[in-house]
């Protein structure tokens, strides 16, 4: 579990996906490629590799923000990397890229 | 950067400011101009009046004067676009209304620190000054991660509040990791930019200016939005090229639900083309578009492209007599390639506030989204010069980069901006007050989206080239 609210940081423990959340708070288990992510400053590379054939390895897309069901956890990616982006390692709970808003009529 | 080799000698009437500035961005691409001037000198502050932006309608400005002559320079790029284009006046003279057409026709003008369109602050930070541009929902909902507050920030006194608790370097970083449109006012690079670069060419013979382009108008394929891009084919459009104008079905223009007499100006008489850019079909639809082009025009960030699987520099491989032209914020390089922006913030980060703020104490905006129609002009200039001259060549330019090159070309001796202030001022008090400048109005109506897909999306690729070479008479 990690306490999280808008600003923090994280990266994934199996690829090279980096996030930062951009809406929730309070703790959760925020998963990338269905291993726990890890504070942005934690120590090291990741350690284990992501399995071609595992179900969380559809990838992160630079720019797009990820959502969850209710969209009370909104994550946008800083950088791309091979895992998805899930609450806990559980399939029925994939953050799903948030429809990108329409272009502003000026500026 | 020569895109002519070779000596070609053009006689204009280029003086004063304007003058000198078309010679420089006319040197850039080799072409000697015999100036043989018999006009008198166009003062800046003339051109800066002939733009709309200065309101002096009761003798008195509401707003500072700006010591930089972007009038001048946008006057003097219309110019050199006529130049190389054989267009003759009364385009020629439009340049410097192009500045401010959206504000004569929105009646919005910059107020205190806001911008124009309203959507652009001016907000101190713990060590400076910063431009903010929110010019999007969701750019609202981004504020609670980039001031790491559980709360919501849903106000401007609010962004001022927490803004002033963070360094400059501190919100630049995090603002442009959320995607925001944010600029430094105080940073300071006093080099004198290139305003394009040439980062990827097909190596291909020169045709130089002097042979005869293999089509009197090119065909162009704009994906591009909002301003700069679309005011650049616009021009073209002027001097006889076919534009379609390409938008994703999911999110076409923006500025369709903007003015629609601005929509309207600019956008007049291209043709219309949607795509269903998030699918498979769509992308390669796009691609058949762009092989078949002579002139690809676009102003998104590289990867919104390449994530479609559109890659500038593989489709100049396969359509080498292709010109691309990308205009970003603030280039394409891969530090700046992920950071966006508009008109308003990117001119800050030019360092025009800071001038403004040198002479008169206060930090203002210059204009209405400033660095837009500049780089849409610069951008016909450009993306012009390398169609005629054989194409094969990736041709970036900046919102940033322009607007700095503006800035460093007419800077004062000494960097002495009060003193040119005062100048300004002291010729200014000598003209009357005078009306606003009469609004350029559209001659053609604009075409809804998608409208002419039947004639460009048919299976077999070939039939935008046979529809285009049989009836360029009748477009």
């Amino acid at each position: 579990m990690i306490v999280l609210k808008p600003g923090t940081r994280l990266k994934s423990a199996v690829c090279e996906t980096q996030i930062m959340l951009v809406k929730g708070r309070g703790e959760h288990d925020l998963c990338c490629g269905g291993i726990a992510m890890q504070a942005l400053n934690a120590m090291g590379s990741p350690t284990t590799q992501l399995d071609f054939d595992s179900p969380f390895a559809a990838g992160t897309l630079m720019g797009k923000r990820y959502v969850n069901s209710d969209g009370s956890i909104e994550a946008l990616c800083t950088k791309a990397g091979l895992g998805s982006l899930s609450l806990g390692p559980n399939l029925d709970n994939l953050l799903q890229i948030k429809q990108t808003e329409a272009l502003p009529a000026s500026d | 950067m020569k895109l002519y080799p070779g000596n070609f000698l053009i006689d204009q009437f280029l003086s004063g400011v304007s003058g000198a500035y078309a010679n420089q961005l006319l040197t850039n691409f080799g072409v000697v101009v015999r100036r043989e001037s018999n006009l008198p000198d166009s003062h800046p502050v003339d051109d800066w009046l002939a733009s709309g932006l200065l309101d002096y309608r009761d003798g008195s400005l509401a707003e500072p004067l700006c010591p930089v002559p972007l009038a001048s320079c946008a006057i003097a790029a219309m110019k050199c676009f006529c130049v190389l284009s054989g267009l003759q006046a009364p385009i020629a003279e439009q340049g410097a209304k192009i500045l401010g057409c959206r504000s004569i026709l929105t009646g919005f003008t910059p107020k205190g620190t806001q911008s124009a369109g309203k959507s652009c602050h001016l907000i101190p930070s713990r060590d400076g000054q910063i431009a903010l541009n929110l010019a999007r929902h969701q750019d609202w909902e981004a504020l609670a991660a980039l001031f790491s507050t559980e709360s919501s920030v849903s106000s401007w006194v609010s962004v001022r509040r927490h803004a002033k608790h963070f360094s400059s370097k501190q919100l630049l970083d995090t603002g442009r990791l959320l995607g925001l449109t944010i600029a430094d006012a105080l940073a300071s690079d006093s080099s004198t930019p290139n305003w394009f670069h040439i980062p990827f060419a097909i190596q291909t013979k020169e045709q130089g200016f002097n042979q005869k382009p293999s089509k009197q108008s090119p065909l162009i394929i704009d994906l591009s939005s909002l301003w700069a891009g679309p005011l650049c084919s616009y021009l073209w459009q002027q001097a006889g090229a076919h534009i379609i104008k390409v938008e994703s079905t999911a999110r076409p223009d923006g500025a369709r639900q903007g003015n629609a007499e601005f929509y309207q100006l600019i956008n007049q008489g291209k043709h219309s083309v949607s795509l269903a850019l998030d699918t498979h079909q769509g992308q390669q639809q796009l691609k058949n578009l762009i092989r078949q082009a002579d002139i690809v025009i676009e102003a998104s960030r590289p990867r919104a492209l390449r994530q479609m699987g559109i890659h500038a520099e593989a489709l100049l491989e396969s359509n080498p007599g292709l010109t691309w032209l990308s205009i970003s914020a603030y280039g394409r390089c891969k530090t700046a390639q992920n950071w966006p922006g508009y008109g308003d913030e990117t001119a800050v980060a030019a360092g025009l506030s800071h001038i403004i703020y040198q002479v008169c104490g206060a930090w203002r905006f210059c204009g209405d989204a400033i660095a837009d129609p500049l780089t849409g002009l610069h951008a016909a200039l450009a993306g012009w010069a390398g169609w005629r001259s054989g194409g094969g060549k990736l041709i970036e330019l900046s919102l940033y980069n322009v607007v700095r090159h503006c800035i460093a070309a007419t800077a004062p001796q000494d960097n002495d901006y009060r003193r040119r202030y005062r100048a300004w001022r002291r010729y200014l008090a000598q003209i009357p007050a005078r009306p606003r400048p009469k609004i350029l109005k559209a001659q053609r109506g604009t075409a809804e989206l998608g409208k002419h897909n039947h004639l460009y999306l048919h299976p077999k690729s070939t039939l935008v080239k046979n529809f285009y070479d049989s009836n360029l008479a009748a477009i």
